[in-house]
């Protein structure tokens, strides 16, 4: 059985973990992502745990997708003691080109329980065709 | 959770030419934070993709369960290319002290987040004590 621990933690951050002083700390994370290819589309799917739409920043530029988002802190009451902090990350930020040419007039993007879904089509000239024999 | 124990290369020939496997659910514990206010532990886990449907939180005496399944429903029809997602099972437990009300627990999901409210028992609120 396979047990992953979705941010490793550095050493850092471990001694960090001694003192809660940082709990409002920024921290730039990659997130984690899949990407499927369909007939005429690529469908890349990111987990942005905790981030609202408004805070999501999808730029697609010369093949190269670049999605960005920042995770506003939660309100924490104001008598509130913590506990544990292991929620770190407040920005994600990730970067990745694509292999064909997109249509970049239609690529379209959702976020859903967390998790971001993009759409990118491909361009008419990257989709299969069949090829007639004469 | 089905596939968990499940070792691809057991009794199996693979050649270069082979479909790429099915990805197997990965077991994940989901990142947390907690913090506690007069009447409750407030507890927050990060479990991205899943729904109300797939995930559970049970609560016994001492001990509080959060479970989650992403079932990967993305991956249905195309060719993975990249993955780091894939399916996951979210499971994390808590031990629960004497001092809470493990009846009435509360559970919400918003934006991939689980969170979970466990009141304090009376005893255990702090109280004024007024001065004669």
């Amino acid at each position: 059985m396979m047990v992953r621990f979705d941010f490793p933690r550095t050493l850092e951050s471990l001694f960090e973990d001694a003192s809660m002083r940082d709990f409002r700390a920024t921290e730039k994370s990659a997130p984690a992502m899949d990407i499927t290819e369909h007939e005429n589309e690529y469908v890349v799917v990111a987990e942005l745990p905790g981030v609202n739409k408004e805070e999501v920043k999808i730029t697609f530029e010369n093949g190269l997708l670049t999605v960005q988002a920042e995770r506003k802190p939660y309100e924490l009451p104001q008598e509130a003691r913590v506990l544990l902090n292991e929620m770190r990350v407040r920005e994600f930020t990730r970067s990745l080109r694509l292999p064909v040419r997109i249509d970049a007039d239609n690529i379209a993007a959702e976020l859903q329980n967390g998790v971001l879904r993009i759409s990118l089509p491909k361009a008419q000239e990257a989709r299969p065709r069949l090829i007639s024999v004469k | 959770m089905d596939t968990n124990n499940h070792n691809e290369f057991e009794g199996k020939q693979t050649t270069a030419l082979a479909k790429r496997p099915e990805p197997l659910a990965t077991l994940v514990n989901p990142v947390a934070d907690i913090y506690e206010t007069a009447d409750n532990f407030t507890i927050k886990l990060d479990m991205p993709g899943v729904t109300k449907e797939s995930v559970h939180v049970t609560a016994e005496p001492g001990r509080l369960a959060a479970k989650g399944e992403v079932v990967g429903r993305h991956l249905e029809g195309g060719t993975l290319l990249f993955s780091e997602i894939g399916r996951k099972s979210y499971v994390r437990e808590f031990h629960l002290g004497e001092g809470v009300d493990h009846n009435n627990i509360q559970a919400e999901l918003e934006d991939g987040v689980l969170m979970i409210t466990v009141p304090k028992i009376d005893a255990l609120k702090p109280r004024e004590i007024t001065v004669r």
